[in-house]
């Protein structure tokens, strides 16, 4: 399991800001763009960069840079090493995967903590513009029984906006079947892409795994977003309390004192165990928490992106 | 191992909310949205006998916790336990005043006093060296015996009519178990606690180690109405054959009225109603010459003893005068209407009880007891044969002539007779012998009216030979008018039955207090009959009943002696505690609850409370508990990624 060390949030970058504060700001395309903006902007002052195809400019090498692009006619001038550093000029088909079921529409604290729901739809907008930027092409499917709304992978800025239509009229509801969107994603996915799956992942594990295996057998690789409430993590503090699924509706009575540490090892254990199933087959997987900044999840897509080349 | 409090162990029942709440309100609380349920039903299943057993081992604690609370509350001691402790020296001091006689509920607190006492004699041992000490009779020794023979006396004490003085009985007490030289010392004070059994300041006596339990669980309520103040005549006893008035107080805290009744020789005699705190008038007599007893009652209320005053009078025939009237008209007028009166009687020189002596005739012949009224002459010339009479009778003072003439009025006068209008033209200084201001003369005399100028007019005395009477003015009209007034008669009837003699006096005693007996006496009935025959201490120490006692020479009844109850023991207001601990200077323990008192005695073999200690493990167990409920059950490891089954609906969307 990923768990991307996070700094301090610094004053005016929105894509470091905490999910509540960032929910003031406006919109979707508002929210979505600036925390690009700032994300792309904090990249400039790391080493991150580098999977282009197409030529952009000269760097001084540095210790472990790959040899193959060293300019050796820059170091017959100059006697020093230098890389060259190329832009992408692949057109990466990306498709993001949203789950919108019921449960996604809860949050813990409603007042000071956006839902799973809120957090998927800013962080796919913003996945979406970062592709876009790139050169990518971008699809969206949203599901929960089944899938609610698709839109067929596309680049270009203006799609961008497309994208931004479905997710703004989606709402939470109904189960969650993920199985059933990942297995017609891969049908319709002929080449080979990124599959970003946007979920809180209170699923049917088995059947899921399965799904996420196939997607990978057909070559494609797929990052697994797993939204969690904090919530989730730690139980209320609520003495004796009958829970319920908004889901299913299933109950259960608990002495919270009774339970509450066993709960928390076993919210771990669940965490782990989706990581140890994914990891093996290559599936990326990264726990991101809803009172985290979206630049968490940004950040893990750039390392996926990284190794994509 | 003992409780001092063990009805608060009652308080464990409380260990039925932790037990109640375990069973039937688990759960049964709020409904909360939880979309990770499957996160908790996989808790659930997986610790399910952890969650029990934590559950279950909550509820211990948390009973454990009451209970021990509850314990710590009992005030637990280790120790011998009841009925043995170290060999003790103890003194119960049974308050059986008058106060003790009040009927409380369908008992008196005598009654309550004694079944607190059986509980000492009970918890003592034969090792133990106990005594009983009864404050209402302070003649009684202490009475030290075997412990059936201290549960007997304690059976047969009943209430005196005596003021139990507690302050004393305790430094009796104190003495008492000092000398004993056992390890232990207790006093048990068994009373009802009276603020006016603990007058006299703080107890004398070095207690030093010795332990008073003290039993304060008697009714507190401090009503009650008595009668007190008894009066009779003015404090002169009647003549035969003259009336008189019987003055008495109704006391107490209710407003309401009280019937009053005057009983002579077991007759009613007269009755009236008064309000409380009044006093009350009521005729007496007239009666022949011999001895009259009675008492006037008011009806009785919770503590009745207090409810009568007796009183006891030797009523006398006139007294004897002798008077040789031939100087002075006006008296000569007087004493025959006195004596149609039945005021008087006339009587020889040397039989008379009481001498009119003008210008000092007959002073030198009267007989040894007789009183004199000596009255001077007028004639100037004859004063100095009525100092040689006066000298020669015993008499400290002398006559002499005064230059001023002219009216001066009375002034300051003890006389219980009006002298309203009695005006002085003429008389004669009146002077101590010897030393002229006359430290030994005025010893032996008294001023009892004066004139206007601080003079004295007339005098009372005794001398070696009798009581006497100076007049400093003549009785004549040109020395001074009160021959021509009202006020002779009166004051002559005054100044001849004062000294009417000594048994008419009417002797009023406290029930407690010796009787000093007439010579001779030879026994002494009480109240109830019972006949104490007389020591040669010549006073009679064993007056716990108030009523009449009748003194006895032989089989013939020679004086009646009437006893009254202490007017502080109707006063029942009850001393506080901390009052009560800064009047003893010792370990002190009060005790309000006769069951509690069996535990409180004998703290020598209490041992020590553990009540703090029980209480440090009771706040242990709430610290487990609270550390047990804060950390919850251990997760287990190793466990499935398998959600779950749901309950009653799908395991998953």
């Amino acid at each position: 399991m990923s768990e991307l060390a996070y700094p301090a949030s610094p004053r005016g970058r929105p894509d470091l800001m905490d999910p509540a504060t960032l929910s003031q700001l406006g919109g979707v395309e508002l929210i979505a763009r600036q925390v690009v903006e700032g994300f792309i902007m904090g990249l400039h002052r790391s080493p991150h960069r580098g999977f282009s195809a197409e030529f952009a400019e000269l760097r001084a090498y540095q210790p472990g840079d790959d040899l193959r692009y060293i300019d050796w006619r820059m170091w017959a001038r100059s006697d020093r090493f230098y890389v060259k550093q190329f832009e992408e000029e692949t057109n990466l088909r990306a498709y993001l995967l949203v789950d919108v079921s019921a449960s996604m529409g809860w949050s813990s604290d409603p007042e000071t903590l956006p839902t799973k729901f809120w957090y998927a739809k800013h962080l796919a907008a913003s996945l979406a513009l970062i592709l876009l930027r790139q050169g990518d092409s971008v699809g969206l499917a949203a599901f929960h029984d089944e899938i609610v709304a698709r839109v067929a992978p596309r680049g270009g800025q203006l799609h961008w906006y497309e994208l931004l239509r479905h997710l703004t009229h989606l709402a939470p509801g109904g189960g969650t079947s993920a199985h059933t969107a990942l297995k017609e994603v891969a049908v319709r996915l002929r080449r080979r892409g990124l599959v970003v799956l946007l979920s809180d992942l209170l699923v049917d594990p088995d059947t899921t795994l399965t799904a996420l295996r196939f997607l990978r057998h057909r070559g494609h690789e797929v990052l697994v977003l797993h939204l969690i409430d904090p919530g989730e993590r730690e139980l209320p503090h609520t003495g004796d309390a009958r829970f319920f699924d908004p889901e299913t509706g299933d109950e259960l009575s608990v002495s919270v004192a009774d339970v509450r540490a066993a709960y928390r090892g076993a919210v771990v254990d669940a965490l782990n165990e989706w990581e140890r199933s994914l990891k093996p087959h290559g599936i990326d997987y990264v726990v991101v928490g809803t009172d985290t900044p979206l630049s968490r999840a940004l950040k893990a897509y750039l390392h996926k992106r990284e190794r994509l080349g | 191992m003992g409780l001092l409090n063990p009805l608060l162990l009652l308080a464990g029942a409380a260990v039925a909310v932790p037990l109640i709440l375990h069973l039937f309100h688990r759960h049964d609380t709020r409904r909360v949205a939880f979309p990770a349920l499957r996160y908790l039903q996989r808790t659930e299943k997986e610790h399910a006998r952890t969650i029990r057993f934590r559950q279950i081992l909550l509820l211990v604690l948390r009973i454990t916790a009451i209970l021990l609370l509850a314990l710590a509350a009992a005030r637990p001691f280790i120790g011998g336990g009841v009925g043995i402790h170290d060999p003790t020296a103890l003194v119960i001091i049974l308050d059986n005043s008058m106060s003790s006689g009040r009927v409380v509920g369908q008992g008196r607190t005598l009654d309550q006093l004694k079944g607190i006492a059986r509980r000492s004699v009970a918890r003592a041992s034969s090792e133990d060296r106990v005594w009983l000490l009864r404050a209402g009779e302070p003649w009684s020794v202490a009475l030290t015996g075997s412990l059936d023979d201290v549960g007997r006396w304690i059976e047969e004490t009943v209430v005196s009519g005596g003021r139990g003085d507690l302050l004393q009985s305790i430094e009796r007490a104190a003495a008492l178990v000092s000398g004993a030289g056992l390890r232990a010392a207790e006093i048990h004070v068994v009373s009802d606690l009276q603020r006016t059994a603990f007058l006299g300041g703080a107890v004398r006596a070095d207690l030093g180690a010795i332990t008073l339990v003290v039993y304060d669980g008697t009714d507190a309520d401090p009503v009650n109405r008595y009668l007190d103040g008894l009066l009779i005549g003015g404090g002169l006893p009647p003549l035969a054959n003259q009336r008189s008035q019987i003055t008495v107080r109704v006391s107490g805290g209710s407003d309401s009225l009280a019937p009053i009744r005057l009983v002579v020789e077991n007759r009613i005699r007269g009755a009236a109603i008064a309000p409380e705190g009044s006093h009350t008038l009521l005729p007496l007599g007239p009666f022949a010459a011999g001895p009259v007893s009675g008492y006037v009652e008011t009806d009785p209320d919770d503590l009745s003893m207090d409810d009568r005053q007796y009183f006891s009078l030797t009523v006398l025939p006139p007294p004897g005068v002798w008077a040789d009237t031939s100087q002075s008209f006006f008296l000569s007028r007087a004493l025959p209407v006195l004596e149609s009166a039945g005021r008087l009687r006339p009587a020889s020189l040397t039989e008379a009880d009481v001498l009119l002596a003008i210008g000092g005739a007959g002073l030198e012949s009267r007989r040894p007891g007789a009183a004199a009224i000596v009255v001077p002459y007028r004639d100037v010339t004859l004063l100095p044969a009525l100092n040689r009479r006066l000298a020669s009778s015993g008499i400290s003072w002398r006559f002499e002539p005064v230059e001023v003439r002219g009216e001066t009025p009375l002034g300051a006068s003890s006389v219980p007779i009006s002298l309203d209008g009695v005006r002085v033209f003429e008389h004669y200084r009146m002077v101590p012998r010897g030393t002229g201001g006359a430290d030994g003369a005025e010893a032996e005399a008294e001023v009892v009216v004066r004139l206007a100028t601080g003079e004295p007019w007339l005098v009372r005395g005794t001398s070696d030979r009798g009581p006497f009477f100076l007049v400093a003015s003549p009785l004549e009209p040109e020395a001074t008018n009160l021959p021509i007034t009202a006020s002779l008669l009166p004051l002559l009837e005054w100044m001849l039955s004062g000294w009417a003699g000594d048994g008419a006096s009417v002797p009023f005693l406290i029930a407690g207090e010796p009787i000093p007996l007439p010579e001779g006496a030879t026994g002494v009935q009480d109240p109830e009959g019972t006949l104490h025959p007389v020591d040669g201490t010549g006073v009679l120490r064993e007056t716990r009943l108030p009523g009449i006692y009748t003194v006895y020479r032989e089989d013939t009844p020679i004086a009646y002696v009437a006893l009254n109850t202490p007017s502080e023991e109707s006063l029942l207001e009850r001393i506080e505690a901390r009052e009560l601990r800064a009047l003893v200077d010792a370990p002190l323990s009060m005790v309000e609850d006769s069951t509690r008192w069996t535990r409180s005695v004998f703290a020598s073999g209490q041992g020590p409370e553990i009540w703090w200690q029980v209480l440090i493990m009771a706040l242990g167990v709430l610290v487990v508990e609270s550390l047990v409920a804060a950390t919850g059950p251990v997760r287990a490891r190793g466990s499935s990624m398998t959600p779950a089954p749901a309950h009653g609906g799908r395991a998953s969307s």
